[in-house]
């Protein structure tokens, strides 16, 4: 097992149209046994990255590293990494045995040697049972089970798994996010997961990479990610319902008061900061809000146009002066109805630059207590 | 108009008549499609005397063994079976290795030019077999492969080769990279990738190649007319006219011959038509 580091790592392909900057020069260190998501909407250069760490792709310029040893130039074969790709590539002219031990084959192990290998790695990953069936013949979960076995055999420096659960359905998915982190606890492994769904990366890292056009916006604990996001971006894309961003006028530099553009409303955000610029953007999430019917509104609020409900939660699609804004409320103690006019008070608060969309500010968690869990 | 089914004849009535009907059809265009094989059969048992005459019944009557003994036993038949077999067989391997081999290499390895040259293959196809050659006499005379096997091997390769490449290309297209990558993060080289993963996927090409190659190979006249002059190492096609002498033919004979040389070809697409089946789906 070992740590990977990467430093200022550039991937560019060429194009008619000049070369396309996969990864802008991207630094990070992924520690020894961590659990790494590195999350981001297609084609911001998640999967190529990964692809650099694996040597399926050559960088065009700067270094990786794994526990200690340059690898840039090194070719997949001799890094002793597994790769679990998208779909799954599971030999669909081998059993299953063969399949999870084709790792060892390769490295001239007999045929008895290689079935008890199988058999006790297929233990492990708790399907024993499917040693002699072919991959045709088993379920989507099963198989991604036999692909995750073919990886555990060798016993890798590191795992690197791209989107491997993006084709199964939702309860299956949940299901093979906890196998994962028991047979990680398991094997004990260094792994890097690349996926495009926030709730999995949310769920399953000790700490995520949020990736946009090739950069790395933000790198930290699924908590920070949420609650202290960099920027706009890193704000709009973790967390659901989506936050809402409003963009605002902010009079004096602390940003303790800011005034939404286009309507006369002044909130109170709760930031004492200083250098706060005057055009900002500001932000809420859904979940940091109180909301309640009024008769005559005053503020921050409007007509609710649309309830979804999720379980005991409300999602509330309020349309407003500004456009339209989410807030979610318990179903029991906040039953609001569509057709309701209702203010929204906002509980916690960010600041983003207007012109950059960097954090220039953000209200401190209430009491400094983990009140809220994470929710995605 | 009155209404015939469901007045006159009942619906499941109409559904016999209408089976029954298709059936008719169906056999009637079988048996016109196989009237040449049969002719063949009865030929191949019928006295040379009766089947010159013409006359169907006296034809039918003269039932003999006699063209197929003097075919077997009294000609050079078995050395020309021997040699269409051998050319058949060396043809095969050659034209499915090399098609498979740069098949692979088309998919899976960049070079500039490459779709230029995967179209310029396809040019061969457009030469008559007759005008190559005459060009491929002077170039085999050179290289001392006129009157050889395996000159006629390769010159009959020349035939299959293009559409086993260009089969073999479009089949490894259909074996998604990732599972090579997945043998190449295992610690497996490009070779095992190859052998172990693409190769298995795209056998069933390898097949279709093959039956192609052969039935090419086994009905090629104009490389052993052009290129094999030694009656010793003539395959079936050309010995066939050794039966011509003269201004006269042994029209008996030569259908015993027609019907040995049908039953290997006839057995080969019988077994494999379902690969058969598959590549020209690939190529489609």
């Amino acid at each position: 097992m070992s740590d990977i580091q990467v430093d200022t790592l550039r991937k560019e392909f060429s194009s008619d149209g000049g070369p396309i900057v996969a990864v802008n020069d991207v630094s990070f260190t992924v520690e020894d046994g961590e659990f790494v998501c590195i999350v981001g909407p297609s084609g911001c250069g998640k999967t190529t990255l990964l692809r650099c760490i694996a040597g399926l792709e050559r960088p065009t310029s700067g270094s990786i590293t794994l526990a200690g040893e340059e690898v840039t130039d090194i070719p997949p074969q001799n890094r002793n990494l597994a790769f679990v790709f998208q779909d799954i590539t599971l030999y669909p002219h081998m059993k299953v045995w063969e399949n999870i031990s084709y790792p060892l084959k390769l490295d001239g192990v007999d045929a008895d040697t290689r079935y008890e290998r199988a058999q006790e790695v297929a233990d492990t990953i708790q399907i024993g049972e499917l040693l002699d069936m072919y991959p045709g013949d088993l379920s989507g979960g099963q198989q991604q089970r036999v692909a995750i076995g073919r990886s555990i055999i060798r016993s890798p420096r590191a795992y690197l798994l791209d989107e491997p659960m993006s084709d199964l359905d939702a309860k299956l998915k949940k299901e093979m996010r906890v196998e994962l982190q028991r047979i990680q606890q398991q094997v004990g492994g260094t792994m890097v997961y690349v996926t495009h769904d926030q709730e999995e990366a949310m769920t399953l890292s000790d700490r995520m990479i949020v990736m946009d056009d090739g950069e790395i916006q933000q790198f930290g604990s699924p908590q920070q990610v949420y609650h202290e996001p960099n920027n706009v971006f890193v704000a709009q894309f973790i967390g659901s319902p989506e936050i809402n961003l409003l963009s605002a006028t902010c009079r004096d530099d602390t940003g303790g008061t800011v005034t939404v553009d286009d309507t006369g409303w002044n909130i109170e955000t709760g930031i004492a900061s200083q250098g706060v610029p005057e055009n900002v953007t500001f932000g809420f999430r859904p979940r940091h809000t109180n909301v309640e019917p009024v008769e005559d509104l005053d503020g921050l609020g409007g007509e609710v146009a649309l309830v979804e409900a999720v379980g005991d939660e409300n999602i509330l699609y309020i349309d407003t002066e500004v456009g339209e804004i989410r807030a979610v409320v318990d179903i029991e103690r906040t039953p609001i109805e569509e057709g309701d006019t209702v203010a929204v008070d906002v509980e916690r608060s960010y600041l983003f630059d207007g012109a950059t969309g960097t954090t220039v500010a953000h209200s401190t968690r209430r009491g400094d207590q983990p009140d809220d869990q994470v929710e995605a | 108009m009155t209404q015939i089914v469901g007045n006159y004849i009942t619906y499941g009535q109409a559904a016999r008549i209408k089976s029954i009907s298709y059936q008719i059809v169906v056999w009637a265009a079988l048996l016109a499609l196989m009237l040449p094989i049969i002719w063949v059969i009865i030929g191949t048992f019928s006295g040379l005397d009766a089947l010159l005459a013409g006359n169907l019944s006296r034809i039918l009557g003269s039932f003999t063994t006699q063209p197929l003994r003097d075919v077997f036993f009294a000609s050079n038949f078995m050395v020309y079976y021997r040699n269409s077999l051998v050319v058949a067989a060396g043809v095969v391997v050659f034209t499915v290795v090399a098609s498979t081999l740069a098949g692979y290499g088309l998919t899976r390895v960049q070079f500039r030019g490459k779709k230029w040259l995967a179209r310029f293959i396809l040019f061969g196809y457009m030469f008559p077999p007759l005008l190559l050659s005459i060009p491929m006499y002077q170039i085999w005379d050179q290289l001392g492969l006129l009157n050889s096997l395996l000159g006629l091997v390769f010159a009959e390769s020349s035939v299959p080769l293009p559409f086993g490449i260009w089969t073999m290309w479009l089949f490894f297209q259909t074996v998604p990279i990732d599972y090579e990558e997945s043998v190449w993060m295992a610690g497996g080289s490009r070779w095992h990738s190859f052998k172990d993963i693409a190769l298995p996927q795209a056998a069933p090409g390898m097949v279709a190649v093959g039956i192609f190659a052969f039935q090419s190979s086994w009905n090629n006249y104009t490389y052993p007319k052009v290129l094999i002059s030694q009656d010793s190492l003539r395959p079936l096609t050309t010995g066939l006219t050794q039966y011509a002498v003269q201004n006269f033919v042994f029209w008996n004979q030569v259908m015993a011959v027609v019907l040995t040389m049908v039953i290997p070809a006839f057995l080969m697409v019988y077994f494999l038509q379902k690969y058969l089946l598959e590549g020209y789906k690939a190529t489609a």
